[in-house]
């Protein structure tokens, strides 16, 4: 099947005071229409400049793409204008982030917003904006949407804004929706509604989603295919039930120990030891090899590449870690 | 509102009450300037006597206070004619300068801190943020007199006194206008540029937070152009900050009128203000104190407003509000 969008080989860096700082390390995958691609890796690791490199909002100074493609419906968004780029902002390509409490403008009206987003990107004139986002406002499970147009966001909850802000990123009908941690931010049962509504309206409007986490809970219940990323670095790809119960790099198998299990009630929760590498600064070698219990004198020297290890599943570690036990 | 109101009224009264005991403590008194080596003293006595000033202070005050309930300032002692007819003329000569330096300052502020924040950190930036520092440093007085040297006597294009040209043969009304606004040029400049520095810092500053702000990339997500998100979406967020340093130069302004009046020579409340002191004509003295401070209070108390109006967080309710006021 066709790619939505493939990314090719994504590097960036961002130039500080400290030196330079390798966010993102060539990393490649791709995302089929309709499909859920779960990103995943703990904070640091370049998921969101992934995400922001996609669509062209990384703030250079002092942030740079330094190398790759993204081809999104056959053409490279690195390489056409910014013009160009606008008009797939919000309209074929459409974000929403961590934070429902600040994403959203302080000053204007939640329907203000919405509106903005619709005037933008399509040709309809004044009270057909206005339906359209009250239409959007329904759809995504506001209870009085004329009421919330006219409100202000310190007046609505975190879940009702995420709410507000999953209504403007989709009022374009974007055939990718990237979601920033979109849960993260709030409580555990407005978290569970907020999945099953970008579920549910993924399925009605056809569109894909990268789902960017930390949480493998959230992967589990909402992704097809799962890119797990480390160190600015890509380090497995797989179907979401293979990487589950077939992790095939040390760092997955580390994650997945360190969710806490009933089951495991009174013993100690596994950690995964020692400490994310500084991105100033990386040693040769493979990136999680400081952290690796599997780690041999290899795993110091080369750099290691992705290598199937499965039909559709990549990994980035030449041992075969369901047949090796750790090394002190 | 209405306890707001009620604070202006209290400020009021302590300002005057306070402007009324301190000038009675400076030496001497409005007769001095009648005074000569071979005046009867018994005629300085009946003048005295006549103005009301040998009676105890209390009961002065208590008349002074009386009268001004009443609307009326009194007479000016050195110019025999009512205060409110002196008044009448200084206030609008105070506000055009007042009023257009404040607007001067609006503009060149706000422009060039927004200037400074989107090119933040470029050399443009670093240059200006230099020269608002320089600016906002430099006394005015010691402007006024650079700008004097440079502009009247040494490149003698601008006039540096008076309000127009004593001997101007005015060829209809626009040469008036001209005119008085050749007039205008200096003091309203040098009037505006110290507080423009200081709201152009300040607006750098607040532009440069709300640009780092979350929101704004959910504005540029959205697909908007930075023009719209600067205009639109960044100055609306920045603009009730904006609004508070501006409502807090209008004291400065006014302060700084009276020295800038004083230099041009401009006929002004500050001009006025300087000159009643020294001959201690207290009625005038008062009297401008007064409207003065009526002119700070409502300059905070309009930021205060327009402040609620530009974010609708803050509402001005009977308990607290936003700072100030």
């Amino acid at each position: 099947m066709q790619n939505l969008i493939e990314i090719k080989h994504l590097s960036c860096s961002f130039h500080t005071e400290d030196g330079l700082a390798r966010a993102v390390d060539d990393v490649s995958f791709a995302i089929r229409p309709g499909e859920t691609l779960g990103v995943v890796g703990e904070s640091g690791c370049g998921k969101t400049v992934t995400a922001l490199a996609i669509m062209r909002l990384i703030q250079d100074p002092p942030g740079k793409i330094d190398r790759g493609e993204i081809f999104f419906k056959d053409r490279d968004l690195l390489t056409i204008s910014e013009r160009d780029m606008r008009r797939v902002r919000g309209n074929e390509i459409s974000m929403i982030f961590q934070e429902p409490m600040t994403s959203l403008n302080p000053v204007f009206t939640c329907g203000y917003q919405i509106k903005e987003a619709v005037t933008l990107h399509q040709k309809v004139g004044k009270r057909e904006a206005m339906e359209k986002t009250l239409e959007m406002l329904r759809l995504v499970g506001i209870p009085d949407p004329e009421m919330c147009a006219k409100a202000y966001p310190h007046q609505l909850s975190g879940g009702m804004r995420q709410r507000v802000m999953i209504a403007m990123a989709l009022s374009c009908h974007p055939s990718l929706l990237i979601a920033d941690e979109p849960t993260t931010a709030l409580d555990v049962t407005i978290q569970a509604q907020i999945l099953e509504l970008l579920q549910s309206l993924q399925e009605r409007l056809g569109m894909a989603v990268m789902m960017i986490t930390h949480d493998l809970g959230v992967i589990a219940e909402t992704c097809k295919r799962v890119v797990v990323m480390y160190a600015g670095q890509v380090v497995e790809t797989a179907d979401v039930s293979d990487l589950f119960y077939d992790p095939r790099h040390p760092y997955t198998l580390g994650l997945e120990e360190s969710i806490p299990r009933p089951s495991h009630k009174g013993s100690k929760l596994k950690v995964i030891a020692g400490r994310v590498p500084d991105p100033y600064n990386y040693a040769s070698g493979c990136r999680f090899s400081a952290r690796c219990p599997y780690a041999e004198k290899r795993c110091f020297e080369e750099s290691i590449e992705m290598r199937e290890t499965g039909p559709g599943h990549h990994a980035r570690c030449w041992k075969d870690v369901t047949q090796a036990s750790p090394s002190e | 509102m209405l306890r707001r109101i009620l604070h202006a009224g209290i400020l009021v009264f302590v300002i005057l009450t306070a402007t009324f005991f301190v000038i009675r403590l400076a030496p001497g008194d409005p007769l001095n300037r009648y005074f000569s080596p071979d005046i009867d003293p018994q005629a300085m006595d009946a003048v005295r006597n006549q103005l009301g000033l040998d009676e105890p202070l209390p009961i002065q005050y208590a008349k002074t206070l009386g009268s001004f309930v009443r609307g009326d300032f009194g007479m000016s002692i050195t110019e025999h004619r009512p205060v409110s007819d002196i008044l009448k003329e200084a206030i609008p000569r105070t506000l055009l300068l007042t009023v257009a330096a404040l607007l001067l300052q609006i503009l060149l502020g706000v422009l060039l801190g927004m200037i400074s924040a989107v090119k933040r950190y470029s050399a443009l930036d670093k240059t200006l943020s230099f020269v608002f520092l320089m600016f906002y440093s430099i006394p005015s007085f010691y402007l006024a007199f650079i700008a004097i040297a440079l502009f009247t006597l040494k490149l003698g294009w601008l006039p540096s006194a008076n309000m127009f040209s004593l001997h101007l043969e005015p060829d209809g009304f626009s040469d008036i206008v001209f005119d008085r606004v050749l007039h205008m040029i200096l003091p309203v400049t040098v009037l505006a540029f110290g507080s423009a520095a200081a709201l152009a810092r300040y607006t750098r500053g607040s532009l440069l937070d709300v640009l780092g702000q979350e929101f704004i990339q959910t504005a540029r997500a959205k697909g908007l152009t930075e023009g719209r998100i600067l205009w639109k979406h960044v100055f609306k967020n920045a603009l009730p900050q904006i609004l508070t340093v501006v409502g807090l130069s209008i004291p400065f302004l006014l302060g700084g009128a009276v020295v800038i009046e004083k230099i041009f020579a401009w006929p002004g409340m500050g001009a006025l203000m300087v000159d009643s002191i020294f001959a201690r004509d207290y009625p005038v003295v008062l009297a401008v104190n007064f409207i003065a401070a009526c002119m700070v209070i409502l300059g905070n108390l309009l930021a205060d407003l327009s402040y609620a109006w530009a974010d609708p967080r803050v509402k001005l309710s009977s308990h607290g509000g936003p700072a100030g006021g």
